[in-house]
């Protein structure tokens, strides 16, 4: 049986969430870099900024009473038991 | 940075036009951003309805959160993209040169510059119903090289800045010219 604990899917999800802010920073370095800080482009980013801080607030909040530690079966022995039998 | 550094702009030069892709392209961008978005909501009633075991059970609860969560993360991530793309194709035009600026992806810029006297034809497409409606089109530049020819997207006014280049061409020339004439 092989069994991983929850919180390894959320870390998985913490790194995904490192990546994610690499690619908004570049973003925002690309908008700097060529002179394209302008209104329009400040209020994009500030839309992109609040979806993000909405999403990561509603997933805190529906994620409070989870434990994390509780182990997840990723492969028991038991499902392939009767696949080889006649 | 400023447009002046960005284009390292001379002492006698004006920028006259920063031209971008007419807001009106982008629409469709917007839309397949907010269906895409609609998604898991949709798939929330559904999972709801037909499998309500899979939002009671911690495990699959939790993966189910945290899947939604980075989707939707995923989702803002492609649009600030899409955006970026859109938003960095400029056509800057003064009174001396044209410099097109052309993001092709988000680690993919290719910027042509070329002096307006050596303008040799302009030419201005508007096709289709919201383009003729919005006003906006294609300004091809050809110059005498075969190595750089300037197209410039989806810009507003087509028909406007190409009469506009023309006449700064023309003029850019006569300055020229006379330069050439000087020194003589």
């Amino acid at each position: 049986m092989i069994q991983i604990p929850l919180y390894v899917f959320l870390f998985v999800y913490l790194l995904f969430l490192v990546v994610f802010l690499i690619f908004s920073l570049i973003h925002v370095y690309h908008i700097i870099a060529t002179a394209s800080l302008t209104l329009t482009s400040f209020l994009f980013c500030f839309l992109i900024f609040f979806l993000t801080i909405i999403t990561l607030y509603a997933t805190m909040s529906l994620l409070p009473d989870i434990d994390w530690k509780t182990p997840v079966t990723l492969l028991d022995a038991s499902w392939l038991g009767g696949l080889f039998s006649p | 940075m400023h447009l002046a550094a960005f284009i390292k702009q001379k002492s006698y030069e004006k920028i006259l036009y920063v031209l971008r892709h007419h807001w009106i392209t982008f629409v469709p961008i917007a839309v397949l951003f907010l269906i895409l978005m609609a998604i898991p909501f949709a798939l929330y009633f559904l999972v709801s309805s037909l499998f309500p075991a899979l939002l009671e059970n911690q495990i699959s609860y939790a993966m189910l959160v945290l899947f939604a969560s980075a989707y939707f993360l995923a989702i803002y991530l492609f649009f600030f993209t899409r955006f970026i793309e859109f938003y960095l194709d400029i056509t800057i035009v003064t009174n001396d040169r044209l410099m097109d600026v052309e993001q092709r992806s988000l680690f993919s810029r290719s910027i042509s510059e070329l002096d307006l006297y050596r303008i040799q034809d302009v030419t201005s497409d508007v096709h289709g119903v919201f383009a003729t409606f919005f006003n906006y089109g294609t300004v091809s530049i050809k110059t005498a090289s075969n190595n750089i020819n300037v197209v410039a997207h989806d810009i507003p006014r087509p028909n406007k800045i190409r009469e506009a280049l023309i006449q700064l061409a023309d003029q850019d020339r006569k300055y020229h010219i006379h330069d050439a004439t000087l020194n003589e």
